[in-house]
């Protein structure tokens, strides 16, 4: 074993610093996207009277949903260990193909359930809150001025809608080239399901830059266009570095030719690629923050918002549209193409799980 | 005369009237004060109903009523622009009973309502002065 991948396997071998990366889960949800249950008139996603938001109300419902999440977090923490201690699923060098699998569940599953305490915090907000005014009259201007053209964000967004799926396809292409008798099922499934994922990431970019209404994310046309470029690089940055490992992961391993000679010089690649990543998320993650507070949020209706995260319009052409609380975006589910979006995820997944053993 | 970039469509999700009668009215409102000059393009469809997040179809419903009234003009590949007009026939009396009517289902929906008539009168009195200014 090699000096970076030994290192690696022994930081996730630990099981306390496993047990710790699953139990702050929440906290760390919470960090990324900013304190998402509250901002400026929305509490949970709900449109409220400022006054309710400092209220005893409100500061009760905040300490429920705190408190139902950090259980729930303990809970899948202590069944994580249980079930890793039965099943001989720890992570380490001679653990199981589905011990990763475990691994990454239980993280999922944890994620889910902060998402349905915010859910529940949600509904308990719009029966407790005053009754809400009613939705503000949408105006627009007809002769409004066009999102100012910029070679910088036009790179960004470019970037962000080709790499996700030119990496895989490109892997695909090279392989199919150069070493076509390596190319098994296996190696096809897991591209192919990279792919998908890459389509998705694509696809939000797409909505981000063009089906987006530039209203909803800054009253001035070229700070909305900058936000949402900025907002899709945070998204793809990850998901490319993540998609670039494994194309490189697999053309190694059907020995057609990669910069790295063994998997050391794949770490040497990879730490330094993922610490400058997690830099630039986090100065990202900064400046949109202040973004984001300052804006006041949208002027849909609330019976659009479904347990205050959840977008549904059908009327509505915008693809994405910013989330009420925190920072990030929700897609329109009332959308074909969103439930192409969430089909190709499904299948993503599915191919994926195939391809591990 | 207002200035292009504040010429605004407003579209109130909570009133009665459908939302692609409301944006028609006030397309015809702009035309007919001369904000909007013959020839003048309007956005596209697509674009004003994602402003309005609307469907494409409310949108386009409010362009061909427009249309049909021979306000706009609708180009395959080059949108609606503001139709070029002549001077409109002399209208017969049944127009200006229509109009004498309509007013006044308007005023008394609006006093019901809670409007005052003092408040009403005020907003005429504006309306009156803006037409004869013209």
């Amino acid at each position: 074993m090699d000096r970076w991948g030994a290192l690696l396997i022994e930081i996730l071998a630990n099981r306390f610093v496993m047990l710790l990366m699953i139990f702050i889960q929440p906290a760390m949800f919470n960090w990324a996207s900013g304190r998402y249950y509250r901002r400026r008139n929305m509490f949970f996603g709900v449109r409220v009277d400022a006054a309710f938001v400092d209220s005893p109300s409100a500061r009760a419902i905040v300490r429920k949903f705190r408190l139902h999440v950090w259980i729930w977090s303990a809970l899948v923490t202590a069944s994580y260990a249980l079930g890793a201690e039965v099943w001989d699923a720890w992570l380490n060098e001679n653990s199981a193909w589905w011990a990763a699998w475990w691994a990454t569940g239980c993280l999922m599953v944890n994620l889910a359930g902060a998402m349905v305490a915010f859910a529940w915090a949600s509904e308990r907000t719009r029966r407790e809150a005053a009754p809400l005014p009613p939705a503000p009259v949408r105006i627009a201007n007809v002769f409004a001025p066009p999102e100012p053209s910029s070679v910088g964000l036009a790179i960004i967004e470019w970037a962000g809608m080709l790499l996700p799926v030119g990496l895989p396809v490109a892997t695909m292409i090279l392989i199919a080239i150069m070493a076509p008798a390596a190319f098994h099922w296996q190696n096809l499934t897991a591209l192919a399901g990279i792919c998908m994922i890459g389509t998705d990431v694509a696809l939000t970019q797409f909505a981000l830059r063009f089906r987006a209404r530039s209203s909803d994310w800054a009253s001035d046309p070229g700070v909305s266009r900058k936000r949402r470029a900025l907002l899709g690089a945070l998204v793809s940055s990850v998901f490319v570095l993540m998609i670039l490992q494994f194309c490189a992961l697999t053309l190694m391993e059907v020995h057609v030719a990669v910069p790295f000679k063994d998997m050391n010089g794949y770490f040497r690649f990879s730490f330094p690629a993922q610490f400058l990543l997690l830099l630039f998320v986090v100065l990202l993650r900064r400046s949109l923050s202040r973004a984001f507070r300052r804006e006041g949020g949208d002027t849909m209706p609330d019976d659009c918002w479904k347990w205050g995260s959840f977008y549904f319009n059908r009327s509505d052409p915008a693809l994405v549209v910013p989330l009420r609380s925190g920072i990030g975006y929700s897609y329109n589910y009332a959308h074909r193409t969103t439930r192409i979006l969430m089909t190709l995820t499904a299948c993503a997944l599915v191919l994926l799980f195939v391809h591990i053993p | 005369m207002a200035h292009k970039d504040t010429l605004r469509i407003r579209l109130d999700p909570t009133s009665e009237q459908p939302a692609y009668r409301q944006i028609a009215d006030q397309l015809r409102t702009l035309i007919v004060e001369g904000h909007l000059a013959p020839g003048n393009p309007l956005p596209a469809v697509r674009k004003l109903a994602m402003d309005l997040a609307v469907h494409f179809n409310t949108v386009a419903e409010a362009y061909r009523t427009l249309e049909a009234e021979e306000l706009l003009e609708i180009t395959h590949g080059h949108g609606a622009r503001v139709a070029e007009r002549g001077r409109p026939a002399k209208p017969g009396p049944d127009v200006a009973d229509t109009f004498r009517r309509r007013l006044r289902d308007l005023i008394a929906g609006m006093r019901a309502r809670g409007l005052s008539r003092r408040q009403i009168a005020n907003e005429l009195r504006t309306i009156v002065e803006a037409l004869e200014s013209q």
